[in-house]
């Protein structure tokens, strides 16, 4: 029993041992069985082994034992908290017996996880790069404004800022300096009143300059 | 128990999965003695068969609503049997069947006589089952004693049914090895 063809026929001798094989496939293991003596040998093991070892008998343990272990089985089987089959969850469960719903749900949870890591990339490179925002207070003017312009050159402005309306546009330009002053770079009232004409003037270039540049950036 | 013969396996499966414990009773009679004779063919030992019995019918409680009706019942049991059986062949405990070494010359005896008393082989086979490899052991109890077909020893077996009959061949072909190397 070692060259292929015989390797070939192993699955067929066990049939061909219990009649179960159609007329042709049974003439062709006949005429490999008339030239190989070891499978011929093989199959009268096939008929001769197990027709023997079905007339072997377990010993019985007698009536006693069947009955005592019933009573064992049943005690078993009450004792357990709860119905056969119940658990938590069970009609997910059971809708995963069915392959297709195994499939389907595979997909969903990929589709779902694959989404969020999209998602959470894209947030990342979204957050814009630089200081924090207590850093940014922290600034004076002329720095929070050259970050500002870095900003603006990084970000676009509708990710940025809000868009401002016309109408926010005329109350900006009829706020009173002062409150301007406060506005865009948190001084506080007394130290906008203090200021003398040269400042207010350097001021009013600062800000016809952030003005100019602001109307770049929204509409330009 | 009238019902144990009266009503079908599935009858009896639906009753049990809807509370009514006496026909699990049923099922439990059905089958309890066709699996104790497969498990003692298996380990050779009347109480882990026994054993293996008593925890094979629990599980199969326990897990009944798992039971898609892929194979029979009894394929079914048979499969849990068989999952306890090797689980019980991996512990130390398990090994305590006789190796061809170890079998005493009266064991030997009929397989001298020439031209076949051949009903002096079988204590010999039997034990001889028990030092086959696990899937051919199997392979061979569920077919021979068992009477399951092919096709479900496969799918119990997680096999092809090819498969399944190579094995086989390959169990009785090395049974008829051992017993011819003492016989020679």
């Amino acid at each position: 029993m070692s060259s292929w063809r015989c390797r070939f026929y192993r699955g067929l001798l066990v049939d061909y041992a219990d009649y179960d094989l159609d007329r042709l496939r049974r003439q062709r293991v006949e005429k490999h069985l008339a030239r190989c003596a070891e499978c011929t040998a093989d199959v009268a093991a096939l008929q001769h082994i197990p027709a023997l070892l079905q007339t072997s008998m377990v010993p019985d343990p007698g009536e006693e034992f069947w009955t005592r272990q019933q009573q064992g089985i049943r005690r078993a089987v009450r004792s357990l908290p709860s119905q056969p089959g119940e658990r938590t969850l069970g009609w997910l469960h059971a809708a995963l017996q069915l392959r297709r719903w195994r499939y389907a749900f595979a997909l969903a949870v990929s589709i779902a996880v694959a989404w969020s890591v999209y998602r959470w990339a894209e947030d990342l490179s979204r957050t814009p790069p630089g200081r924090s925002e207590d850093e940014i207070a922290g600034l004076d003017a002329e720095s929070a404004f050259a970050v500002n312009d870095v900003l603006q050159a990084l970000v676009p402005a509708d990710e940025y800022l809000p868009p401002v309306s016309a109408d926010d546009e005329r109350q900006l330009a009829a706020l009173p300096l002062e409150d301007f002053v406060d506005l865009q770079d948190g001084s506080d009232m007394a130290q906008a009143t203090d200021l003398d004409d040269a400042d207010l003037d350097d001021l009013g270039d600062l800000v016809g300059d952030v003005s100019e540049s602001e109307d770049r950036w929204y509409y330009g | 128990m009238e019902r144990a013969f009266a009503v079908d396996d599935a009858e009896l499966i639906r009753g049990t999965l809807d509370g009514r414990r006496e026909d699990f009773d049923a099922l439990v009679e059905r089958y309890q003695k066709a699996l104790y004779a497969f498990a003692y063919r298996f380990v050779h030992d009347h109480d882990q068969a026994a054993d293996i019995v008593q925890v094979t019918f629990v599980q199969a409680y326990t897990h009944l609503k798992q039971f898609a009706g892929r194979s029979s019942f009894k394929t079914w049991l048979h499969q849990i049997a068989l999952n306890e059986c090797r689980a019980l062949h991996r512990t130390a405990a398990a090994r305590q069947h006789l190796s061809l070494s170890d079998m005493s010359e009266r064991a030997l005896e009929p397989l001298v006589a020439p031209d076949a008393d051949t009903i002096g082989w079988k204590p010999l086979l039997e034990r001889l089952i028990t030092k086959l490899p696990l899937r051919q052991r199997a392979v061979v109890i569920l077919r021979v004693f068992s009477d399951l077909p092919f096709k479900e020893i496969a799918w119990l077996e997680g096999i092809s049914e090819n498969s399944a009959k190579v094995s086989y061949h390959h169990a009785i072909a090395r049974l008829r090895s051992w017993v011819r190397e003492k016989d020679g």
